[in-house]
């Protein structure tokens, strides 16, 4: 595989080590604190570090800011860049700011609608105006331009080129279903060198999803990270099972944690079973792990995965 | 068609009784369509407003017009006299509509008494959707029949976000399908998926609202 | 709670808009509702009550009705399958838009009843008027 920018992240998944990457979203507040306190229980722990652009449509620090202060604690970020709020012209100009700041990884995203307001449990911007200009299969392909072309979308050319390591994300047990892998195709082929899915529960649809996926030659092409996230309690799967597309949580695991003495340990240890289900999985490259709110779980989890220390990258 | 509804009616008795007489002039065409500004609803809408004006202590008349077509000149006419009488036009037709009657007959004040909204299509009897966004570069044809520009909630060129529901509905909407669940299963059906494999790339939309306000002229048409 | 001003003693007055089936055989053809006289009852026969659109109610209303009473053939009745459903749909329709102007809802109701008696129809008028006595005549009135 040929090495694009050299980030943590691509040359973890180009020795061909299990790659660990995790999330840090950024506070609804403008105190940089906040973020260094979330770097300082997961430094170390992971390759790099999702930092997610103003999810569920909830004014958040900018991803570009809070990328560039994990940055300067030494935690390589993933910044996140979503559609609904910039066109074309501010994402490119963010995009030469972010690499000007240091910043090489970026996950492209379509960005939850501005109707979301974290799910009803904040108030949110639900009359805000979006944009949409380019979806984000199209801003693959326009951070591809920057990268390998050193052109912006429109044509004109930059000095130097702004080399990115490119991910993407995947719903693979989405409706419809027979569609997401050529999906998955498409945003491989506009440039995407590594994916990150939606949360895996259900190992044997997924691990059937990734087969396909295989077949089509993609898991060569791009480094496929499975999404964790820790589970907390039989409510919470029960919620996303029902609530959040394309999370499929098979109805034993529900049970199991119903059932548990004490969830939170039964969540770390299902958490610890997927990862090792996805670590034997043929064509998967790494793991993208999630504790909402409860990112001090991680350090913990990683190390009884036996992934820790993080090998050295050379 | 147009798509309008009323306003709240409080914000159209708010604007209406600082005046002494006033005309209310409906749209036969697409309001009338969407049950917003046709004769009927302007026969409804005026009774009431002279209920809630006169409850409020406000002596103010109201009479009434509906005309064929309120965005052509010719149709428009037909009012001078009546507005000749008013101090003040209220219209319920589209935003069309209360343009052209504000440029006919300034400088009396038109206010309009509906808000639209959308290019819809009536599904059924009370119920209408989204199938048009005037985008001004129409990909109808590669998509099946169906526009993702106007009914997918984020206007996506290259296939569903991870937002489709278990039933195929949209996240935004649990009433409204995902179009590109749509797309991908009409697709699917012709045998014709892998069509939908082709990246699109970013949209112009220099020849929508995007472009600037639009003005096109015909000179096979001019006189 | 009024929506009018309360004048004592002053009876409501209602029109009845009934479906001719909502009118029993015998009554038919008669003019029963001369027996109203006195009753502030106004009584009219629709063909089907599906033939009421909201700018009617509305207008009865404005021109001064206290209250309007619909009478309309239970739902499995009607003659035309949905006549009785769209007129109940409206009637609804009708009572969201008087409580947004602050006209109190019940000065419109719709029963659904069939081959009622005269006294019977009375009767429904008269319930109409027990509703709406509480609110005052309609503020239509004042002034006029």
């Amino acid at each position: 595989m040929r090495m694009f920018v050299g980030s943590n992240l691509e040359r973890r998944l180009a020795a061909g080590d299990f790659a660990v990457t995790a999330e840090v979203g950024p506070p609804r507040g403008p105190d940089p604190a906040d973020v260094k306190k979330k770097a300082g229980i997961l430094r170390g722990v992971a390759d790099a570090y999702n930092v997610t652009d103003n999810q569920t449509a909830v004014v958040r620090m900018s991803s570009i800011a809070a990328s560039k202060i994990l940055l300067q604690e030494g935690l390589e970020p993933v910044m996140q860049i979503v559609c609904r709020d910039r066109n074309r012209i501010a994402i490119q100009s963010d995009l030469l700011g972010a690499w000007a700041l240091g910043i090489r990884n970026v996950l492209c995203l379509s960005g939850d609608h501005q109707s979301a307001g974290a799910g009803g449990k904040l108030k949110g911007h639900p009359g805000a105006k979006n944009v949409y200009d380019i979806d984000s299969i199209q801003l693959i392909s326009v951070v591809k331009g920057l990268r390998d072309g050193a052109v912006q979308e429109g044509g004109d050319s930059i000095s130097p080129a702004a080399p990115f390591f490119i991910g993407a994300a995947w719903t693979p047990l989405g409706p419809p279903e027979k569609f997401r892998t050529i999906r998955l195709a498409k945003k491989i082929n506009a440039g995407a060198n590594f994916i990150q899915t939606q949360a895996v529960y259900d190992i044997k649809r997924f691990a059937e999803a990734v087969r396909r996926a295989e077949d089509m030659g993609l898991t060569d092409r791009a480094a496929i990270l499975p999404g964790i996230i820790v589970p907390r309690s039989a409510g919470m799967l029960k919620y996303m099972n029902a609530n959040v597309p394309g999370i499929e949580v098979p109805e034993e695991m529900i049970r199991r944690m119903k059932n548990a003495a004490d969830p939170k340990i039964e969540g770390i240890e299902i958490t610890l079973e997927l990862i090792d289900a996805v670590k034997n999985l043929s064509g998967i490259k790494g793991v993208h792990l999630q504790a909402i709110e409860a990112e001090e779980l991680l350090p913990d989890i990683i190390r009884s995965a036996g992934l820790l220390p993080r090998p050295r990258i050379y | 068609m147009i798509f309008a509804e009323w306003k709240p009616l409080d914000e159209l008795i708010d604007k209406l009784k600082i005046h002494r007489k006033v005309l209310l002039v409906g749209c036969a065409t697409c309001v009338a369509e969407c049950a917003a500004g046709g004769e009927k609803e302007v026969e409804t809408l005026a009774p009431l407003l002279r209920m809630a004006l006169k409850k409020q202590d406000h002596s103010i008349e109201i009479i009434t017009a509906t005309l064929e077509k309120q965005c052509e000149w010719e149709f428009v006419e037909q009012l001078a006299q009546q507005v000749a009488e008013v101090d003040a036009i209220m219209s319920i037709a589209c935003g069309i509509g209360v343009q052209a009657l504000a440029e006919r007959f300034d400088p009396v004040v038109v206010y309009p008494g509906v808000n639209t909204s959308a290019l819809t299509i009536r599904e059924e009897a009370g119920l209408w959707a989204a199938r048009c966004a005037a985008c001004g570069d129409c990909i109808l044809g590669e998509t099946f029949g169906y526009c993702p520009v106007a009914r997918c909630a984020k206007s996506l060129l290259n296939g569903p976000c991870g937002g489709t529901r278990k039933d195929g509905k949209c996240e935004v909407n649990e009433e409204v399908d995902c179009v590109w669940n749509l797309i991908v299963e009409r697709a699917d059906e012709r045998g014709r998926l892998e069509s939908l494999s082709k990246f699109k790339k970013a949209k112009d939309w220099s020849n929508s609202s995007h472009g600037g306000p639009k003005r096109v002229i015909r000179e096979d048409l001019r006189q | 709670m009024s929506d009018g001003n309360q004048q004592p003693g002053q009876e409501p007055e209602v029109v009845l808009l009934y479906c001719q089936h909502g009118l029993c055989h015998e009554a038919k053809g008669s003019a029963w509702y001369q027996e109203c006289a006195g009753l502030s009852i106004r009584a009219i026969m629709m063909p089907c009550s599906s033939k009421i659109e909201v700018s009617y109610i509305l207008k009865l209303l404005e021109s001064g009705a206290d209250a309007v009473e619909v009478v309309a053939c239970p739902e499995k009745s009607c003659k035309y399958l949905v006549g009785s459903l769209r007129a109940e749909r409206r009637i609804e329709y009708v009572r969201g838009l008087l409580e947004k102007i602050g006209y109190a809802p019940e000065r419109v109701g719709i029963s659904r009843k069939l081959s009622q008696s005269p006294v019977q129809l009375m009767d429904l008028a008269r319930a109409r008027a027990d509703a709406v006595r509480s609110f005052g005549i309609n503020p239509m009135k004042k002034g006029e």
